[in-house]
């Protein structure tokens, strides 16, 4: 992983970050569009997106390299956010996901299928970035 | 008791015999009467002196036809007698009723002895009778308590071969007479096989059981939900003979409960779509809005607009939260347990502060680190979020400033804690209103919350109260004074 200097956006305190490549995983399309903005706007790569499960994790065993952050939808067709985490855990172990859920009964299954972290949607941009440095930086 | 009359040879032996027989007669609990073959009454024992209250010397000698049988059913008595005397059928009947000297009827239970002469003539008849008047009056009232109580009662084989049934139950099951229902067995009117069968495996292991419920076929083949009580009667061997129970007709309240399951079935969904698809939506605009503000190009008219909207989204997603747990207070289980009051407390307080980045809290309070012990369960978090979340809220001042002051007063079973604000505070006449807005549509305060209302259903939950007064007295205006009583836990 690289570390370089990136535009400053308002969003003071992320003024030196990581390049820190992302696979976003969400049924909603208009979704995908504001993530890829805000994410590229603040200096972050998004390598690969996927819209059901099923995708994600077809598209997850094909990516070299392998992306730094998943951010994880619950609620997908196809396959459920809980089983396509389960799913990439066994290719890759060592991966992290971010949950993201309007449903906040799911926390407990996504944690126990490897979830690094789950947050509750509608997320604040802030705390979304705030939880991708923090699990970004995570061991 | 006159003495029999008797034959002036008879021996000391006989009559000794004799006296024997008068005690016995005169001792007897049964009505003992003898009449000569023209039905004239020779022999009328005490027990006879105390049910009709004729004296023996009133009756002796006199008809007994005359004298105790009633007029409607004298002829055909008579002409039984008169066959009997005179060796033909039909015998005499076992119960005849008696008419006393007050003119009430009894009815009697009689066995009659015939005593032949020589040539095999009926020479006298003695009957021993039994008053079985009370016994056929509750006989007549338990009939018609087993007739007229709102539920079946049935007695069956373990078969199913229907032995006694109720009118109740006879109507229930759609038949116009018991002993069309009779013919039937009690497994044909199970619309489900498997839950005869069932319900034998029951009653056979527990003797008794309660409470079976089973959809029933009528006669009419209307489908009724019915629920079952019974116990099993075991012979010597320990087999069981029968069932006997009761059946009752629970179609409406059946009906009630797959309306309430299926309501509840709907405001889950409903409430799920909410939780689930809107705030999707929320998080879509949320993020769009965040882009706009973030935009250097973003005229400097619109950024209050930008704040503004994201705060509304906020709200919509907060509304929505509170929505869902609302519904899961009647969905969760009630498990009250000890609990301490300080950690869900600070945690509320870091939540709304999280809620309103925009603004400062200022907090004076003397809740502490030191445990407080309160009867509660998981809600404790929410119920305080709200409460100061809604303080927060209707504050408009950028510092808001709040007093949380807990009270242990000493052999009271309440703690009491006061959330003290400096906002609007609430008039007199919204002060019970306030927290019934989700209930009571006509009456509630205008908002787009129902915070207040879940802090009251927790707080009822626990077997708290709440209520809210000014906090500085006849002065609304100078903020509001939430007074909450939660059960101690120590």
């Amino acid at each position: 992983m690289t570390t370089r200097r990136v535009q400053t956006s308002s969003f003071s305190y992320l003024e030196v970050i990581k390049v820190v490549s992302i696979f976003i995983i969400d049924d909603d399309e208009n979704l995908h569009q504001v993530y890829k903005t805000l994410l590229f706007m603040n200096g972050f790569q998004v390598i690969a997106s996927a819209y059901d499960g099923m995708e994600a994790v077809d598209t997850y065993s094909k990516l070299n390299p392998k992306p730094d952050i998943i951010l994880m939808d619950y609620r997908m067709p196809m396959k459920d956010g809980v089983t396509a985490t389960q799913e990439i855990r066994q290719m890759n172990p060592v991966c992290k996901i971010i949950f993201l859920s309007a449903d906040e009964t799911a926390r407990e299954s996504a944690m126990l299928a490897g979830a690094s972290s789950f947050l509750i949607k509608p997320v604040r941009f802030a705390h979304l970035l705030q939880a991708i440095n923090t699990i970004a930086n995570s061991p | 008791m006159s003495p029999v009359p008797g034959n002036p040879s008879i021996g000391k032996k006989q009559r000794i015999q004799g006296d024997r027989f008068d005690r016995l007669v005169e001792a007897s609990g049964a009505l003992i009467v003898g009449v000569d073959p023209q039905g004239n009454i020779r022999l009328f024992n005490k027990r006879c002196e105390e049910v009709t209250g004729y004296s023996r010397e009133e009756v002796l000698g006199k008809s007994v036809f005359t004298l105790f049988i009633p007029l409607d059913v004298r002829p055909e008595v008579q002409k039984r007698f008169q066959n009997a005397v005179a060796g033909k059928l039909p015998t005499m009947s076992p119960i005849v009723p008696w008419i006393t000297k007050d003119g009430t009827r009894r009815l009697m239970r009689w066995n009659n002895t015939f005593i032949l002469d020589e040539q095999g003539k009926v020479k006298e008849l003695y009957a021993i009778g039994i008053d079985i008047t009370d016994r056929k009056k509750a006989e007549a009232r338990y009939k018609s308590l087993f007739d007229s109580v709102p539920v079946g009662i049935f007695r069956t084989t373990p078969e199913g071969t229907i032995l006694d049934a109720n009118s109740t139950l006879v109507h229930m099951l759609g038949f116009s007479n018991r002993e069309d229902l009779l013919k039937r067995n009690a497994a044909d009117f199970y619309v489900n096989p498997d839950a005869r069968k069932q319900w034998n495996e029951f009653v056979q292991r527990a003797d008794i059981i309660r409470g079976f419920e089973a959809q029933f076929r009528r006669q009419d083949n209307e489908i009724i939900w019915v629920q079952l009580n019974a116990r099993a009667i075991r012979n010597n061997k320990n087999q069981v003979e029968c069932y006997e129970g009761t059946l009752e007709d629970i179609t409406e309240r059946k009906q009630a409960e797959i309306e309430v399951l299926t309501a509840r079935q709907r405001a889950e969904f409903l409430v799920d779509l909410m939780a689930h698809d809107l705030n999707n939506i929320n998080q879509g605009i949320m993020l769009s809005l965040e882009l706009l503000q973030n935009d250097p190009q973003l005229p400097r008219s619109l950024e209050e607009h930008v704040r503004s909207s994201l705060a509304q989204v906020e709200r919509s997603a907060e509304l929505i939260g509170n929505v869902k747990r609302f519904q899961s207070l009647d969905t969760e289980p009630r498990r009250l347990g000890k609990r301490d009051l300080s950690p869900p407390f600070f945690a509320a307080v870091d939540a709304v502060e999280r809620a309103f980045p925009q603004k400062q809290l200022v907090l004076n309070t003397n809740i502490s680190d030191e445990a407080c012990w309160v009867m509660a369960d998981g809600f404790l978090t929410e119920l305080f979020f709200n409460l100061l979340h809604n303080t927060m809220k209707m504050d408009r001042k950028e510092t808001v400033e709040i007093d949380a002051l807990m009270h242990h007063i000493p052999d009271d079973k309440f703690v009491k804690i006061e959330i003290k604000d400096r906002g609007p505070g609430v008039p007199d006449t919204d002060k019970k209103r306030i927290f019934t807005r989700f209930h009571d549509k006509q009456n509630g305060v205008r908002g787009s919350g129902i915070g207040l209302t879940l802090v009251q259903r927790i707080i009822h939950r626990y077997g708290g109260q709440i209520w809210v007064e000014n906090r500085v007295t006849d002065d609304h205006t100078k903020g509001a004074n939430f007074v909450v009583l939660l059960p101690r836990g120590d």
